[in-house]
Parts: C-alpha cells; structure tokens; sequence
C-alpha cells in the first residue's frame, strides 16, 4: 500500500543528481556484469549462487555479485582514470528489512591519484547535495578515526591493544565474548555496544580501522590501521571507501587466506580472479574508491526509516508472505 | 544447538551463568566481518538492561520458557493485567516487561504470555490483529489516482497507523503487529 509513483520518482531524480555530479566531476559511468564466475571471497557474504548453461550444454558454475568491485578495479587497470557505476548487487543470507535487501542498488566510484581524504570531501558533497535536493540540510560531516572514538566511548587505545585487551575490556563493560572470537568480531562487540549507541545523532566520517577490519585498504604511514571509512548519518551507514591495496602479491595473499577460512566454514570457494590480480600493478599509488548504498542514501534523503519505503519491491514482499513467520537465517 | 539466529524477543539466553530475557533484537551485516545479533537484554534476577551482542556463529544456551495463552482484561497505564480464560487465573506485567507491545493491546485480545516457571516475563503478540477504525479522515478527492495514497487512521484502542485511502470509519481492519502496518480490510 505504498505511493508507488512517489518512490519511483525520488528516485529518478536521485540517480539524476548522482549521474550529473559524476560527469561534471569528469567521471565516466561504465555498465558492469552483475553474473559473474567470482563473486567475491568475503568469508561473511554469501552470494547468490547460479550457473550459465552454454548453447552446448555445457554448465559454468555463476553468482551473482556482491560488488562490482573487481569489475571495477579491471577498468581501472586498463587505463579508465575516474568511473562511477549504478548497479545492482546482491548478498544472500541476510535478513529482510529494516536496512537490509537481499537485492539493493550500490553506486561505487573510483579515482586514480586520490586518496581516501578527497573521497571522503566527494562523497560529503554527493551526499549533501543530493539530501538538499530533497529539502533536506545534512550537515558538513566531522572527520573522527576509528582510534579516537575507540579511546572516547570504548575506553581502549586501538593504537596498543591487543586481543587480549579487547577481550579485557569487553569483560569490564559487560559484553560477553565467545572462544572463537577473533580480533575482529571483539572489535565489533564493542563497536555495537559501546560505540554505534552514539552516533545516532551524528553526521561523521570514521576512518582509519584496525587492519583486521580493512584488508583491502592501503596502509597509515605508521602501518597501524588500513585507510578505510564509513560515512554514518543518524545511525545509518551510508558507505564505506578504501585507499586501495594495489599490491597483487599481497591481494592474492589475501584471496587465498579468504579461500581457506571459506573452506573450512563449508562455504563454496570461488576461483579466484586471476585477471584482476594482473590488472593490479597497473593502478596508480593512490586509488580511492566508494561504495554506497543507494537505497539507504534514498532513505536519508526522503526521511524514511526501512528500506522498504524507498523499494517498489522490496524482498519482504517477494519473498515473505505477512502470514508466515520471520525467516530464520541460514546457517551457512 | 540453538544459535543466535534464533533470538526473538522473549528468548531467555542463559550468559555466564545469569539468565537474560531478550528485549529487543536487530540483526547486522557489516559487510566486513561477521554478521550479529545485537540485543537489549534484561537480567531477570535484577532486572539491569543491558545491549549485548551475540556473533551469528557463536553457540548459545537458551533457558526453556513455556508459553501460556491469556487474554488481556485492563491496564492502569503502568501495570497491565492478562487473565487466562479457561482458569482465570490473572497474572500482571510491567510497561518495561511488556515495552513496545503495550501499544498494540485491546480488551479481550489474546496474546502469549511467555513464563519462566511461575514467573511471567513478557508477551508475544499474535502478528495480525484485528481492529476497528474509530477515527479516519476523510479521503480527499482526486488523491486516488495512484491508488496508493494513505491517510492517518485511530484504531478503536487508540493507536494510530496508516491506512488506504478507502477505509472508513467503522471498518474492520487487520494489522500487523510487528511492522505497525495496515495489512486489509475484514469484509463484515
């Protein structure tokens, strides 16, 4: 029981004002596959998983996209200097709702020659201009690292901490933690518990995460934390933008790393993706790049608080009828 | 093993020996790293509030909690008062017991009182109700073209929601609880 025509209109004239920043900007929009044979290796996503039937009959085991990233990253290895695509992307296993869609609409750009600090300017005034299109004023957000706000409402220096500290100061402020528990899940125990409470009422760039929380990113000059932010407003992340590893050496290392661990979780292992690890080397030292959720950036601009308000169909109406109970996730 | 996927609210998580009652729960994706449960969790010895966070691959412990249908008979606004229908046995909750569902009660609705031994803890509500529309404004003329146009509504216990266009007042209507949003209309 939606206005259908409302929704359909805010955002044509989002992806209108997205369109035109970029190629003001001298970016060139680029088309790129969402059927792919390597997804991703992220051990967390889990993509949608398919497969090309040749003329022949020959089956070529497919998935869908989590992100157009690698697409992306191979333009940029052929030469392509700014790009910007508006795509769909798709993550299975995740719940329907609120924030999340298993299908959802992803814009990600990328600058050779820029770092993560010009992003961050850019995508302020992509996403200022865009809400001031809607009658809606988003503050010029403050710049925090990840380390300071940690120090501020966690009460741990990230900048010495070990797992042991993290699990320490767990313990000290209540939060339990499990045996498996890497550096990684403590980190985000205290970031949802301690950290996260206040920022919904903040606009605000965090940047500079622990490295194991930003394998993909370019390293600080101190080599303690990886070159990653995340735009929040009110709560809601918006984005999330590296300086790029362009090391292939260092990516594949990472690849097989991810390989493994989805190997032992008895999760499909994807090849990996050889043409863009040769593509690599080709990428200037620094290359940013962003992606940010344009369904989420609809639902800040036009004030609405669950993606299904900003979605003509949204999943929960596809795939779960009011009647039956919520879908569990799958344990995968 | 149940896993953290499971939550819901009215899930008593057995946690280092303490038994925490599940207020609220949101699921998150970060993208990079694990996905999680992040919950409110209420100490059902001391009654402390807490946001606690389980990771989906962890294993849990969950307290058995019985279920138990009553029916809700009236509420002084801070205690509320359910009684079972068969016995009439009557058991009472606390607006903190009950949070976000209070709004949603009327007489005579039956809801799931769900009870750690003879203590009750909180309710689970029936996910559509029905109810009837004491007030809607009128539909305004020429705002149907799109067929999806709505108009605020007050259902007959008070709570205010959203509704078509074409439902007046009087009509039966369903709603769902955990979504707060119309879902249609009950022909009489």
């Amino acid at each position: 029981m939606k206005d259908v025509a409302r929704i359909a209109k805010e955002r044509q004239q989002m992806n209108e004002i997205i369109r035109a920043f970029f190629v003001s900007r001298g970016y060139t929009e680029v088309e790129v596959p969402v059927l792919v044979q390597s997804p991703g290796m992220e051990p967390d996503l889990v993509p949608f998983e398919t497969s090309v039937l040749t003329a022949a009959g020959v089956r070529i085991k497919a998935s869908l996209i989590t992100s157009p990233e690698y697409s992306m990253k191979k333009l940029l290895g052929n030469g392509m200097q700014k790009i910007f695509t508006i795509t769909k992307a798709f993550r299975n296993a995740e719940h329907f709702g609120g924030e999340h869609n298993p299908e959802f609409s992803m814009l990600e750009w990328y600058q050779q020659g820029a770092d993560y600090q010009a992003c961050m300017d850019e995508t302020a005034e992509l996403v200022r201009e865009v809400c001031a299109a809607f009658g809606r004023d988003i503050l010029v957000p403050e710049k925090v690292r990840v380390r300071d706000l940690f120090l501020d409402l966690a009460g741990i220096d990230l900048n010495v901490a070990k797992k042991d500290d993290l699990i320490e100061r767990c313990r000290e402020v209540g939060v339990h933690v499990d045996e498996q528990d890497s550096e990684s899940d403590l980190f985000y125990r205290l970031f949802l518990t301690q950290v996260e409470p206040h920022l919904n009422k903040k606009t605000i760039f965090l940047y500079d995460y622990p490295v194991y929380q930003a394998a993909l990113a370019a390293l600080t000059s101190d080599a303690r934390f990886g070159q990653r932010f995340e735009l929040y407003v009110n709560g809601l992340e918006i984005c999330n933008g590296f300086t790029e590893l362009t090391d292939p050496a260092e990516q594949k290392a990472r690849f097989l790393e991810e390989a493994a661990v989805r190997r032992l979780q008895g999760k499909t292992v994807f090849p990996i993706d050889e043409k863009l690890l040769e593509l690599l080397p080709s990428l200037a030292n620094p290359t940013f790049g962003n992606a940010l959720g344009i369904d989420r950036l609809h639902m800040l601009a036009t004030g609405q608080t669950s993606i299904e308000d900003v979605l003509l169909f949204s999943a929960k109406e596809l795939f779960q009828n009011s009647t039956t109970p919520p879908l569990h996730h799958l344990t995968t | 093993m149940p896993s953290p996927n499971d939550i819901k609210k009215g899930t008593v998580v057995k946690l280092n020996g303490e038994l925490w009652l599940v207020v609220d729960f949101q699921r998150v994706s970060p993208g990079k790293g694990s996905s999680f449960v992040r919950t409110r969790v209420k100490n059902l010895k001391t009654g402390k509030v807490v946001e606690e966070t389980f990771k989906s691959a962890e294993t849990l412990e969950f307290e058995d909690v019985q279920n138990k249908k009553m029916s809700f008979l009236y509420t002084d606004g801070r205690m509320f008062t359910f009684m079972d229908s068969v016995s009439y046995e009557q058991i009472t909750l606390s607006t903190e017991d009950i949070g976000e569902s209070a709004k949603y009660l009327k007489e005579g609705l039956e809801v799931t009182i769900v009870m750690h031994g003879d203590t009750p803890l909180t309710i689970e509500l029936p996910q559509k109700i029905t109810y009837e529309i004491a007030y809607a404004e009128p539909a305004v003329k020429g705002d149907t073209a799109s067929g999806n146009v709505l108009k605020d509504a007050d259902l007959d216990n008070g709570l205010k929601i959203r509704v078509p266009a074409f439902i007046n007042q009087g009509d039966l209507v369903v709603v769902n609880s955990d979504s707060g949003e119309y879902v249609e209309r009950v022909n009489k």
